[in-house]
């Protein structure tokens, strides 16, 4: 298995306040790993350091290569495609904009075509409503426009933050199914971070438990779901 | 008696004191003594006109600080009180020249008119945010002298119209201020220019002071907490709306109170004085000074009657193609100039390049609200002992 | 009938003008949140060297007018560039004093380099006594034809710039959603900078199909901004068919306010300075009572 990111001693702070204290993990190609924590333990902005968008200190590493400190766009521009909290969609612009948005980087027109063909596919609902302005979407359909959006560029890498917010939970099961055979499908890899760890931890190989900007426990994803305190904590059980 | 320094370090201060300490208080009692001194050497020393310009100076002085109010500790973006000032200053002019009051009479209704014409502005000010507040003002502003000059319903022949109207009325120094600020050995016109400028800066003192005590207040705190957060203020208990609408009307009325120093000072009143133009002119003078100081605003006044006062007569035609002759257009964007040069390199003014010099000279260092001993207190000073809770975590 | 027809011709003469620059003020607020208090004076240097082309260096005017959109295009960029950029855009006071000083600027340097006289422009459509149509006894000026003309091809070439190309839908997604747009690998800065381009563009435009009714000095375009500014306002400052729509109505409410409300006493004072209070009180009734304007998206209301 070879490491796609390599997180070392990450801080993150908004202005004084310190979110991040020197946190440690790593991401595998091809695996799904989750980052589970309670609100304002720091999962959120996690993602969001690593993707730059907050002041930070320490190592971000992908595929070996630094790049903590650097620039959304150019981080996006080398395979890292992240769906924030409350999807991120552009709720002015049409379905078909906010995918081609998605392959905005891209060049190779035809290939991105065929993409949205096969994004289409696996989201019939999508399709029906291209025309529709996405801000008109229920929230499953938003999500789905953001993950397919997030497809569009191709990355190996696809940050997700707390996709089952605000969501139905039969639609958060057919949601993390989803994420599951894209996963097997496409190779990607995922990050996942979630507060309602269940069905994250049932698709995930590895995962992190953060606390107050610390990771405090790491192991395989069974190891955390027969973790006592991760149980009480995180599953409800 | 010199307390250790901790903390940021940024370079050794000249003298550290404590607060209130001995040294604390030489150091204040020097910057009052510069500044009363100020005050004598002015209108003692100075030629009438030079007098006058530092009375329109204060004048300035006291509108910027109306606009420091609003905008600065308000946060609050009104561009427009400049027509306040304007209200302040036709009201005297009508009550002096067309109903013969006595000037300091005209204050009490300077204060109540503009206060209510604030509130007025500031009601629709409610529902209107940031930038478009700050565009509807720039309109009033605008719009004002428009009003000035109407010809219907008699307005432009109360107001002066175009040209505006002289004032019938000096300040004339009664006879126990003659001798108590030696005048009776100076001619007529001295006697008037020095005793303006001796109210002028009484007036001075008096709003600093009132407006000083005024932020540190409840509402005045209330009103920051506004400006720097206002969900969080409004969760604290903060009525939003009536202190918005209130800081209108308060920075409304001090702004009338200048525009009321103003029209006396210049002897006259037109809508040339209350225009667009000097609601940049005093929003300049804002920023020059320091915005949400309590000294820049007067810095700001001084500025705008010395910059103008310059700007009028800078020649520079050195350079052929850079020729700037007496009176030339360029000379306004050199206002220009300095709007923007001041966003760059100083957006807290001058007042805050003084802070940074008055640091290298004198640290004082807060004392922290303990009782003796070192044991913590409640506001009303009953001791807490260790570990109990306080408040409302009780 | 004939003077409600002529009324109506002059409103959609100055209502095609206002739009255009109406315009202007969209693109930048869509894109950034950001009122251009620059605006007018951009435009009108823009007015001003296309004068200075079409009258001193021989240009053709319409020739003129497309040099001069290019050459405040890339004033504009640099505009964004330097003295926009640095700035947080959530604290409004550094970009209020920077437009400001901005518009200062441009005005003394025009006075300087043109001088404070008015001067004639020259009618980029035939301006002739004689050239109108006729109807119903009123006239419609070939110039009034042609600026609307010009209004709804400019409308079109914006549609397709916005929607058919790669820097129009980045511009739509930065004024859409930013952090997003980040996120899809969109440079915010250049895209910015691209908007600010074009609205200076529409600006000059704009200042060039009104002056030659205006007449050429250095504050006709402050003049008339608020105009441009009620008609944003009016359509909802994010929208750019709604500021077209709100120029005709601001347009056609000074034009037949004005003509009727001279006939009712004690309305008389409305005449010379008619259409400033009424282009107040428009902005001032909409950001009351609909902040929003008639098209715009509507955003969350604090107290």
């Amino acid at each position: 298995m070879t490491e796609l990111l390599e997180v070392t001693n990450l801080d993150a702070r908004y202005g004084a306040i310190q979110v991040l204290r020197g946190i440690n993990f790593n991401v595998n190609e091809g695996e799904v790993v989750v980052i589970l924590g309670a609100n304002g333990a720091g999962k959120t902005t996690t993602l969001r350091a690593l993707c730059g968008m907050v002041s930070t200190g320490g190592s971000v590493k992908l595929r070996g290569q630094e790049i903590r400190g650097r620039d959304t766009a150019d981080i996006v521009r080398l395979g890292v495609a992240h769906v924030p909290q409350g999807r991120g969609t552009f709720p002015e612009l049409s379905v078909m904009d906010n995918l081609n948005l998605g392959a905005y980087v891209r060049k190779d027109r035809k290939v991105v075509d065929e993409d949205l063909e096969r994004w289409f596919e696996a989201f019939p609902r999508l399709k029906e409503r291209r025309t529709q302005v996405a801000g008109s979407l229920s929230g499953g359909e938003q999500q789905m426009l953001a993950v397919a959006r997030a497809m569009m560029g191709r990355p190996t890498l696809l940050f997700l933050d707390e996709p089952s917010l605000g969501l139905a939970p039969l639609i958060i099961e057919d949601l993390f199914r989803r994420f599951s055979e894209i996963n097997k499908e496409t190779g990607t890899t995922m990050l996942i971070v979630e507060q309602n760890a269940n069905l994250a931890l049932n698709i995930a190989s590895r995962g992190y438990v953060i606390e107050s900007g610390r990771i405090e426990l790491s192991g395989s994803a069974e190891e955390l779901r027969t973790n006592d305190a991760v149980r009480e904590a995180y599953l409800g059980a | 008696m010199t307390a250790t320094v901790q903390g940021s370090g940024r370079g050794r201060a000249l003298i550290t004191a404590r607060e209130g300490s001995a040294q604390h208080r030489t150091f204040q009692f020097v910057g009052w003594g510069i500044f009363a001194l100020f005050a004598v050497i002015v209108p003692y020393t100075l030629p009438n006109f030079r007098v006058s310009q530092f009375g329109q100076a204060i004048a300035f002085g006291v509108i910027i600080l109306g606009i420091n109010l609003i905008i600065g500790y308000s946060g609050l973006l009104s561009l427009g009180h400049i027509a306040f000032a304007g209200a302040g200053a036709y009201t005297t002019m009508i009550l002096v020249n067309d109903n013969r009051w006595d000037y300091w009479m005209t204050w009490p209704v300077v204060i109540v008119i503009c206060f209510a014409f604030g509130v007025l502005i500031g009601l629709p000010a409610l529902r209107i945010q940031g930038l478009y507040l700050a565009l509807i003002t720039i309109a009033l502003a605008y719009t004002f002298p428009i009003l000035l000059k109407i010809d219907e319903w008699g307005i432009s022949t109360t107001t002066g119209g175009d040209n505006g109207r002289t004032i019938g009325e000096v300040l004339r120094p009664p006879s126990w201020a003659r001798s108590l600020f030696l005048l009776n050995s100076k001619n007529p016109q001295q006697q008037q220019a020095i005793y303006q400028f001796i109210c002028f800066f009484g007036v001075a003192f008096v709003t600093f002071v009132l407006v000083r005590n005024l932020i540190k207040s409840r509402p005045g705190r209330g009103i920051i907490a506004i400006r720097d957060n206002q969900i969080g203020a409004a969760v604290s208990g903060v009525a939003i709306a009536r202190y918005k609408v209130i800081a209108f009307g308060i920075s409304a009325a001090i702004a009338g109170i200048g525009g009321s120093l103003l029209a006396i000072n210049l002897a006259s009143v037109g809508p040339s004085s209350f225009d667009f133009r000097y609601a940049i002119l005093t929003l300049m003078g804002l920023v020059l000074g320091g915005v949400a100081t309590l000294h820049g605003n007067w810095i700001g006044g001084i500025l705008l009657v010395f910059l103008q006062d310059l700007a009028s007569r800078v020649e520079f035609t050195a350079i052929p193609f850079f020729k700037i002759e007496r009176g030339s257009p360029l000379t306004q964007a050199v206002f220009g100039l300095i709007l923007v040069l001041v966003a760059f390199f100083a957006p807290g003014g001058l007042m805050s390049l003084a802070k940074k010099v008055k640091v290298k000279i004198i640290r004082v260092i807060p004392n922290p609200p303990t009782a003796p001993g070192g044991a913590s207190v409640l506001a009303d000073g009953t001791p807490v002992a260790e570990g109990e809770l306080t408040g409302a975590a009780r | 009938m004939q003077l409600f027809l002529q009324r109506v011709f002059d409103g959609l003469n100055n209502g095609a003008a206002y739009a255009v620059v109406a315009i202007a003020l969209v693109l930048i607020f869509k894109a950034t949140t950001l009122i251009n208090f620059a605006q007018a004076n951009m435009a009108m240097f823009g007015t001003y060297l296309t004068w200075m082309l079409a009258t001193q260096q021989g240009f053709p005017i319409w020739g003129a007018i497309f040099a001069a959109m290019l050459l405040t295009a890339a004033g504009g960029a640099v505009i964004e560039r330097v003295l926009i950029r640095p700035f947080d855009p959530t604290n409004h006071l550094p970009v209020v004093l920077i437009t400001l000083g901005l518009s200062l600027i441009l005005e003394a340097i025009a006075g300087w380099k043109w001088g404070l006289e008015f001067h004639r422009f020259p009618s980029p459509f035939p301006a002739k006594p004689t050239d109108f149509i006729s109807i119903g006894g009123a006239r419609l000026r070939y110039e009034t034809v042609g600026t609307l003309v010009t209004m709804f091809v400019m409308l079109g070439v914006l549609y397709l710039i916005l929607n058919r190309t790669k820097v129009g839908l980045a511009f739509r997604a930065v004024s859409s959603n930013t952090e997003s747009s980040r996120l899809v690998g969109v440079k915010v800065g250049p895209t910015l900078m691209f908007g600010w381009a074009l609205a200076a563009a529409f600006g000059t435009l704009g200042g060039t199909l009104v002056a030659r009714q205006t007449n050429l000095e250095p504050a006709f375009m402050a003049k008339l901004v608020i105009f441009a500014f009620a008609a944003a306002t009016l359509g909802g400052l994010d929208s750019i068919g709604g500021a077209v729509i709100g120029a005709f109505i601001v347009a056609m409410i000074q034009s037949l306010l004005v003509g009727y409300a001279q006939q009712i006493p004690g309305l008389q004072w409305m005449k010379s300075n008619y259409a400033l209070v009424i282009a107040f009180v428009v902005i001032l009734v909409v950001l009351l009572f609909k902040p929003a304007g008639l098209y715009g998206t509507k955003r969350i209301e604090r107290v």
